[in-house]
């Protein structure tokens, strides 16, 4: 037995034993934060030491290129060839290691990232075209769409999902975002986030337990998972409230095939809604933070739109706002409370536990703290510099490379969304799951709608 | 009884598409292989528990 298996030593036993301290070097939240705040921290003492050309030549990237022939292209490269060896090794040894620590074998996670990298130099390349935009040849969807046709055509050992840690880019890069976000935006914006995320999770997690339970008759434990997959963040959630509910392993299963379905769905639909509404990129952004499930893909769907509306970061901070600080960040209330629900309402015997309050910081998705801690220390180190010493050195030499370090994580993100659904390892859901769930997906999209756009426009906009 | 992530992850096919087992929001869930439902550390000792000799839970 490897000695991080010992260290996670939940293998074994009657039942789970918490991580305890344990977590620090054994969560990827927690990784997100030590990675993303120490990148941050090092960006800060280049700038001040005079080294930004360090951090400028880790980010690069052909992304903003416009290159017209190919020539130029391969010229670029040619050019930057020793700086993308550099940072080749730089992404590898950041993840291969702590990935490492977590008890991910280096001999699968190595040649997995080094076609994940490849991968993703080609996207960036393709989004650099001149022609892009003209042909939607968004980074998030050609790398979503590219990722499934390899995933689903050419049969990849399961063993390559190693380095495709769709969830572990996301994490590093909404910290690496906070150090782009002024706490002011969290502070002033955070409350009325969190209202309209409150007022719609309830929403449509009601209607799919009720609907589920009351008119198809559905298990309750299975209704409770998808209810709150649908309302909150996606299959994390549901496995949260399937520990709360003691619910089978087939309703997990349920809530994996309705979730991905969709969240697919609605990364490759609601960008080119909402660019036929005209929506503003704040106000696209806080209805797809609204809508869409799990982080990974709403931040596909945010960027994709940023992009065709030539505002990315409206569009991203709106969405940050919505989902991460109105949602995400209240998944332990949601699983005491249906533990709760379980234990007094229905059957003990049927759940086996009590609710437990240390759950709600047990479940923690504890990178928003690093997202928290990257706004406050940039804001506060932002902050002793005048508006046009911010424009003209902090900007091009700390917050841009920090932004192109976060580019990079959505892209081995979106790409890893795409090369770890295998549309043939989804279970087949059964038809009064499916309406259940479709039908509480529609009451989310349409409400969040009505307070994305017509309650709460004005002030999304403005974002 | 699983717990450790990449054994859940093999268990649960799909479940690193727009997840994790190894996020906090898991936190220390684990599936029953008996029963095939998720525990926790705070959810009642599974009655029908036997140690088994020689258990190789590394990954592989």
């Amino acid at each position: 037995m490897s000695s991080t298996q010992e260290a996670w030593n939940e293998g074994e036993g009657s039942k789970p034993r918490h991580a305890g301290w344990k977590e620090l070097y054994l969560k990827e939240d927690w990784w997100a934060v030590w990675l993303g705040l120490g990148l941050m921290v090092l960006a800060i003492l280049f700038f001040q030491g005079g080294g930004s050309g360090v951090l400028k030549a880790l980010a690069i990237n052909p992304g903003g290129l416009k290159w017209a022939s190919f020539d130029q292209l391969t010229g670029h490269f040619s050019q930057n060839a020793s700086l993308y060896f550099y940072q080749f090794v730089f992404w590898l040894v950041l993840f291969g290691v702590t990935t490492r620590i977590m008890g991910v074998p280096s001999g699968q996670f190595i040649p997995s990232f080094i076609v994940l990298y490849v991968l993703s130099i080609v996207m960036f390349s393709i989004a650099g075209w001149v022609n892009a935009a003209r042909f939607n040849l968004e980074a998030p969807l050609v790398a979503l769409v590219l990722g499934l046709i390899i995933a689903n055509v050419f049969p990849l050992p399961k063993w390559m999902d190693s380095a495709f840690r769709v969830e572990y880019y996301i994490k590093l890069g909404i910290v690496l975002l906070g150090a782009t976000f002024p706490i002011t935006l969290v502070l002033t914006a955070g409350p009325v986030a969190i209202a309209q995320a409150t007022l719609i999770s309830l929403a449509t997690c009601l209607v799919i337990y009720f609907l589920g339970t009351r008119a198809f008759g559905l298990d309750r434990r299975l209704c409770a998972v998808l209810g709150v997959g649908g309302a909150v963040c996606g299959v994390s959630a549901s496995m949260a409230i399937a520990a709360s509910v003691n619910a089978k392993k087939e309703h997990l299963y349920t809530s994996v095939t309705l979730v991905v379905a969709w969240a697919l769905v609605m990364i490759l639909v609601l960008p080119f809604i909402s660019r036929g509404m005209g929506l503003s990129a704040g106000v696209a952004g806080a209805w797809i933070g609204t809508s869409e499930f799990a982080d990974a893909a709403g931040f596909a769907a945010a960027t994709t739109y940023g992009h065709m509306v030539g505002n990315e970061d409206a569009a991203i901070k709106a969405f940050t706002l919505m989902k991460v600080i109105g949602r995400d960040v209240w998944i332990g209330i949601w699983s005491i409370v249906w533990a709760g629900i379980a234990t007094i309402v229905w059957e003990k015997r049927e759940t086996g536990r009590t609710p437990d309050a240390r759950e709600i910081w047990w479940r923690f998705p504890k990178f928003v703290i690093g997202f928290f801690a990257a706004s406050l220390l940039m804001t506060a180190f932002a902050g002793a510099f005048s508006t046009a010493e911010f424009n003209s050195a902090v900007r091009p030499n700390l917050i841009l490379p920090l932004v192109s370090l976060r580019t990079w994580t959505f892209i081995f993100c979106f790409l890893s969304i795409g090369l770890t659904t295998r549309f043939r390892e989804l279970h087949a859901v059964g038809w009064k799951s499916f309406w259940a769930f479709t039908i509480g997906v529609g009451v989310n999209v349409v409400l969040g709608y009505i307070l994305s756009v017509l309650v709460f426009g004005g002030y999304w906009s403005k974002i | 009884m699983i717990g450790a992530p990449a054994a859940l992850e093999r268990a649960l096919p799909g479940l690193n598409i727009l997840s994790s087992a190894y996020g906090s929001v898991r936190a220390d869930t684990g599936l029953c292989e008996r029963h095939e439902h998720f525990v926790t550390s705070t959810t009642e000792a599974c009655s029908a528990f036997a140690e088994e000799p020689n258990i190789d839970s590394s990954p592989g």
